[in-house]
C-alpha cells in the first residue's frame, strides 16, 4: 500500500482541476443540484437536463434571449458535442489544461484534468464512475501507480467517483454506497479555496468511500455520509472515518441557509504521526438579491484534537460575489480567510479576482488572480504571493 | 316630526348599504399572479406575471390573468410554457370567477379570511375550485391574497416534460392584489 499521506497534507490544489459545481445558480433558484447534477448534491457530471441547462443558461449570449427569441439548446450539447446516447446511459467528460503563473516565477504549464464520467440510470438505481488520467498532486484520487514522498511520478490513472445508489419519494431521496464528494458546505467551483482545503472536502480530490442519504425537497435539501475512508490512501492508520452532512433551508425565494458538520477520526494524522479527532462545523448562505448577482458565503470552525497536545482551533471562511456581466461571462470576486490552529501569529487571508466565460457549448475559459498573505509561526514571517491562473476546460 | 326624520333616516341607510353591497370592484395598484409547480429530485418552478384584472358585474367577482406575460425566469422555459402547453395564443387569459356571497368583506381595519368556491378556466377548459382567501380592509382598500390548487391535467394541458424531468400536475395558484369598492 501507498503511503502518500504526507502528499495529502502538502498537496498544492492551485493546479487541481475544477469540479464544474454552480452554487450560482441559485441566481435562477435552483436549490436542487439533483435536477442538473449525477450526485444529488451537486458537483461533478452533469444530467441531460442539465446539459441542456448549461446551453440554455450558462453559455454566452450577447443578451438575455427573450421568450420569443429562445432556442431549443444546441445539439453541441450533446455528448462529444454530435453523439446521441439511449435514455439509460450518461456519458460524459472534463478537460482541463492551463498556465499557472506565479508573479516572479516561471509560468507553468498545467493539465489539471482529463477524466471520462460514464452514468447508468435504470428505473431507480444508477450506477456512476469516473475514470481518468492525472498529472502530480492527485494522490488522494489516484489508484495507479504507486508513489509518492520520494517515489515521485507525473501521470497517474485517477478514479474520483465510483458508486451505486437508489432513488425513492420521486427521486426526492437518494441512497448510496461508494466513493463520491463529502457532503459539506459550498460546492463551489474554486475547489482549492481554503473552505475546501481546510475542510478537506475539496470535490477534486477529497472524495471518500461512504454510505450516504441525500434528500433534495421544495424548500429543505441536504445529505449525511457515514465516512469509511479513502481507500486509496494507505497506510489504513491515515485513513478518516466519521460523518459529514450538510443541510440547507430556502428561507425566500433566492435565499437560501445552510449548515454543515463533520467529525472524523484517524489512527494517524500525516503531521505528527498522532491519533486525531478532526472537526469541522459550519454554516452556508447562498443569495441572488438581483438576477445578475449571486452572494455566497460560507464559514466554518475548525478543530484537532490530539492526545497529549493541545487542542488546535482554527476557522475557514469565504465571501463570493458572482456578477454575470452578459449571460456567459461571469466576474467573480472573493474573499478568504483561514487559521490552521498551527501556532501561526494570526490569520491568513486571500483574495480571487476572476473571469470565467463560458465562450462555447461545454468550453470554459478562465483568468484566475489570486492574492494571498500566508501567516506563519514565528520567527516566520508572514509572505504574499500573486498568483494568475489561465485555464482552458472542455465538459464533454 | 322626529318619527318621519328616523324614517328617511333609516331609509337612506338601507339605501346606501344596497348600493355598498352592489358597489363595483375596482383594481387598485398592482396585482400578481403567480403558479408553483414541482418535479422530481427537488425541482421546483415558479411563474409570475403582473398582469392581473379585476371585474365586477355585482353578482360575482372575475379576477383576470393574462397568460402572455407569464414569466419563469428561463426564456426557452418561459416559450415552451406558453406555446406548447398554455397555447396562449388561443387562450390567452386565465379568469376565477367567484360569486360574491362567496367572501367576506372585512370593516375597515380588520381582515377576513376563509374558504371560498369559484370557477377557474385555463386553456378553454373550465373546472370548479376551491380556494384560501385573505381579505384586509386598510382605509377602503382591500388587499386580497387567495391560493388554490389545482391539476393542469383537467384543464387539458399536456404535462410539460423535458430531459427527463416531468413537471408534476397539481401546482398552485396564487394571486394577490389591491382593490376599492365603488
Amino acid at each position: 500500500m501507498r503511503n502518500i499521506a504526507l502528499s495529502l497534507s502538502l498537496a498544492v490544489g492551485l493546479v487541481s482541476a475544477p469540479a464544474l459545481a454552480f452554487p450560482w445558480m441559485v441566481k435562477h433558484d435552483y436549490q436542487s443540484c439533483a435536477v442538473c447534477h449525477v450526485d444529488p448534491s451537486g458537483a461533478g457530471q452533469l444530467t441531460p437536463y442539465g446539459r441542456a441547462q448549461s446551453d440554455v443558461l450558462l453559455q454566452w449570449k450577447l443578451k438575455k434571449p427573450s421568450p420569443e427569441e429562445a432556442q431549443e439548446p444546441s445539439p453541441a450539447t450533446r455528448f462529444l458535442w454530435f453523439l446521441d446516447l439511449p435514455e439509460f446511459l450518461n456519458l460524459s467528460g472534463n478537460f482541463r489544461g492551463g498556465a499557472l503563473i506565479p508573479i516572479g516565477s516561471q509560468v507553468r504549464p498545467l493539465f489539471m484534468a482529463a477524466d471520462l464520467y460514464g452514468t447508468v440510470k435504470v428505473d431507480r438505481f444508477v450506477f456512476h464512475a469516473t475514470t481518468g488520467l492525472g498529472l502530480r498532486n492527485v494522490g488522494p484520487a489516484a489508484i495507479l501507480p504507486q508513489c509518492g514522498g520520494e517515489t515521485p511520478c507525473n501521470a497517474q490513472w485517477v478514479a474520483r467517483e465510483f458508486w451505486a445508489g437508489a432513488t425513492f419519494a420521486d427521486e426526492a431521496v437518494m441512497v448510496r454506497a461508494g466513493r463520491m464528494f463529502i457532503p459539506f458546505g459550498l460546492r463551489n467551483n474554486e475547489h482549492t479555496m481554503w473552505v475546501r482545503q481546510a475542510t478537506r472536502t475539496d470535490t477534486n480530490l477529497d472524495q471518500q468511500v461512504g454510505i450516504s442519504a441525500s434528500f433534495n425537497g421544495e424548500k429543505l435539501r441536504g445529505e449525511v455520509m457515514g465516512l469509511l475512508g479513502n481507500y486509496q490512501l494507505g497506510p489504513d492508520a491515515y485513513r478518516e472515518r466519521g460523518y459529514s452532512a450538510f443541510a440547507e433551508y430556502s428561507l425566500a425565494s433566492k435565499v437560501f441557509v445552510g449548515v454543515s458538520s463533520l467529525i472524523t477520526t484517524a489512527r494517524a494524522d500525516p503531521l505528527f504521526q498522532l491519533p486525531q479527532v478532526r472537526h469541522a462545523h459550519g454554516m452556508t448562505f447562498r443569495w441572488s438579491p438581483t438576477e445578475p448577482l449571486a452572494i455566497l458565503a460560507e464559514a466554518n470552525f475548525l478543530a484537532w484534537q490530539q492526545p497529549g497536545r493541545i487542542d488546535r482551533l482554527g476557522f475557514a471562511a469565504l465571501v463570493q460575489g458572482d456578477y454575470e456581466l452578459m449571460q456567459g461571462l461571469h466576474l467573480i470576486a472573493s474573499l478568504e480567510g483561514q487559521h490552521t490552529g498551527q501556532g501561526e501569529r494570526g490569520p491568513s487571508f486571500g483574495g480571487w479576482v476572476s473571469a470565467a466565460w463560458y465562450v462555447l457549448p461545454h468550453v470554459e475559459l478562465r483568468f484566475d488572480t489570486i492574492i494571498r498573505r500566508i501567516t506563519r509561526q514565528a520567527p516566520d514571517p508572514a509572505s504574499t504571493g500573486v498568483t494568475l491562473l489561465a485555464q482552458l476546460h472542455f465538459f464533454l | 316630526m322626529t318619527q318621519t326624520t328616523s324614517l328617511k333616516a333609516a331609509v337612506v341607510a338601507s339605501l346606501l348599504l344596497v348600493s355598498s353591497a352592489f358597489a363595483g370592484l375596482t383594481k387598485a395598484g398592482d396585482g400578481v399572479a403567480s403558479f408553483k409547480g414541482v418535479g422530481p429530485a427537488g425541482f421546483k418552478i415558479e411563474g409570475k406575471t403582473k398582469s392581473v384584472d379585476v371585474k365586477d358585474d355585482g353578482k360575482a367577482i372575475t379576477v383576470v390573468v393574462s397568460l402572455k406575460d407569464l414569466e419563469t425566469g428561463i426564456s426557452l422555459r418561459d416559450s415552451h410554457m406558453r406555446e406548447k402547453y398554455l397555447e396562449v395564443d388561443k387562450f390567452p387569459e386565465a379568469t376565477l370567477v367567484v360569486a360574491n356571497d362567496q367572501v367576506t368583506w372585512p370593516e375597515d381595519g380588520k381582515s377576513s379570511e376563509g374558504q371560498a368556491k369559484g370557477s377557474f378556466t385555463v386553456h378553454g377548459v373550465t373546472k370548479d375550485v376551491s380556494f384560501k382567501y385573505k381579505i384586509t380592509n386598510s382605509g377602503g382598500t382591500y388587499a386580497v391574497e387567495g391560493e388554490a390548487p389545482v391539476n393542469f391535467k383537467d384543464h387539458g394541458v399536456n404535462v410539460p416534460s423535458y430531459m427527463g424531468i416531468t413537471v408534476k400536475p397539481d401546482i398552485t395558484i396564487l394571486s394577490k392584489f389591491n382593490a376599492k369598492k365603488g
